[in-house]
């Protein structure tokens, strides 16, 4: 029986490797492929401008940011356990209803409210000399 | 985003490769119930052994040549300096192994002191930058990088030049349209980027303080190498051959274009020797060359009229005839 338990551990040894191994690789992939890391920056905008950079690190308790624009309003909560459109006077709700933020930036049409996350902006140049 | 950052599988490699591959001679177990229960044990643990390391094997070797969005690039130390082939298209991991393959064979015939066709055609171009630049370039002075074992000679200011043109035309040579070739700061960029342009190759600010952009400028390369010599960054490692001491130029980053990356390596550090004006005269005079990027000490930017139209600068720069 001894040697049965000794090679049930070596295959939990070895898938593990491999899952390690794995994980490393599809983790890098997915780097490689996205253009850059995902930063701790929120950004919101109006209108297509930038309003305010909030970083998520920076914060010890949840913010709530209020966009006014053309007699519309916006309310953000930004904390680190999550962002998400808090309150919004917009018809269709769906800004609301997106909850938290994701890879896909809230957005609130009518109002013209993007929340998204900042990216490290892909590099402008394809090598670096000197 | 440049294709030089793939680096966390890439770098892990080598080791992990050395780390996994006994996994098949891995000493079977010592416990023996029963003949015919070990030989079938045995028989289990040996497909196992070598279903994993056949995966870990594939799964490594796809990390040494990763795969890239649009093709593969592969990541390396060589001469010194880490290195990364990059070209897209669909047989692309295997022209990029084949090149990286062809810089780690220079590479060791180089550390070696071996003789080689291609050890010969590095010092015959030695010999001849070094008539053309009226000894500015010249290997028989030993500096401090790369000096080739019992040769007496330094094949620092050319050898990875020689080695990113030999990468280039095995890229090629293996149907290779579109690749970047990065040897530790000798560029040599092949034919167009998958989107059809071509490949844009930042020259980085020696004085990056309070400057607007990180880079003096961005090159424009289709099927030219650009090679970039200067101090600010390594610390004086270019003697004059003339004087024997730290060349003092008052250039502080040289870039030179052209379609032989070795050429432009040995230029680019005959420049900083020859200083600006002595440089363009060179460049008017010959055709080995492109042209070149010039910073000064004082960070003034000249470039020259052959790179006019493929250079591009977010600061002011004087274009010298």
């Amino acid at each position: 029986m001894k040697s049965r338990t000794e090679l049930n551990r070596r295959i939990i040894f070895w898938v593990a490797v491999l899952a390690a191994v794995s994980v490393a690789g599809i983790c890098s992939y997915l780097l490689l492929v996205s253009g850059g890391v995902k930063s701790e920056t929120v950004q919101i905008l109006q209108n297509g401008e930038i309003i305010r950079e909030i970083d998520l690190r920076s914060l010890a308790e949840p913010v709530d940011v209020t966009v006014e624009a053309d007699g519309r309003l916006n309310v953000v909560r930004v904390s680190r356990d999550g962002v998400y459109m808090l309150e919004a006077d917009c018809p269709d709700q769906i800004c609301v209803r997106q909850g938290t933020l994701g890879a896909v930036p809230i957005v609130c049409l009518p109002n013209r409210v993007t929340v998204r996350f900042a990216y490290a902006p892909p590099s402008a140049v394809d090598a670096e000399l000197g | 985003m440049p294709l030089g950052r793939a680096k966390p599988s890439i770098a892990l490699c080598s080791q992990a490769r050395t780390g996994n591959a006994p996994a098949g001679a891995e000493p079977l177990g010592r416990a023996k119930p029963s003949p015919s229960r070990e030989t079938r044990l045995r028989a289990r643990r040996r497909a196992y052994a070598s279903f994993i390391s056949l995966l870990c094997t594939v799964l490594l070797c796809a990390s040494c040549a990763a795969k890239t969005a649009n093709g593969a690039a592969v990541e390396f130390f060589a001469m010194d300096t880490v290195m990364t082939i990059a070209a897209n298209g669909a047989d692309s991991e295997a022209a990029v192994n084949g090149a990286r393959d062809a810089v780690l064979a220079l590479g060791s015939e180089i550390t070696d002191g071996a003789s080689s066709a291609d050890v010969d055609a590095i010092l015959s171009l030695a010999e001849e930058m070094r008539g053309l630049t009226g000894g500015a370039f010249d290997i028989r002075y030993p500096g401090s990088e790369n000096a080739a074992a019992g040769s007496g000679f330094d094949l620092g200011g050319i050898a990875k030049g020689y080695a990113a043109d030999l990468a280039a035309d095995s890229l090629r040579s293996a149907g290779v349209t579109s690749a970047l070739i990065d040897l530790g700061g000798n560029i040599y960029a092949v034919g167009v980027k998958p989107d059809g342009g071509p490949w844009r190759v930042g020259i980085r600010n020696p004085f990056p303080d309070g400057a607007d952009s990180p880079y003096a400028g961005v090159l424009s390369l289709t099927d030219l190498s650009a090679v970039t010599s200067g101090e600010y960054e390594r610390g004086a490692h270019i003697i004059d051959p003339g004087t024997g001491e730290a060349a003092q130029s008052g250039l502080a980053s040289i870039t030179v274009i052209g379609e032989s990356s070795a050429v432009c390596d040995a230029l680019a550090t005959a420049f900083y020797v020859m200083g600006l004006e002595k440089s363009l005269g060179l460049l008017r005079d010959t055709d080995v060359a492109l042209g070149a990027v010039f910073v000064s000490n004082g960070g003034a930017i000249t470039i020259t009229r052959g790179v006019a139209e493929i250079f591009t600068s977010e600061s002011a720069y004087e274009i010298a005839d």
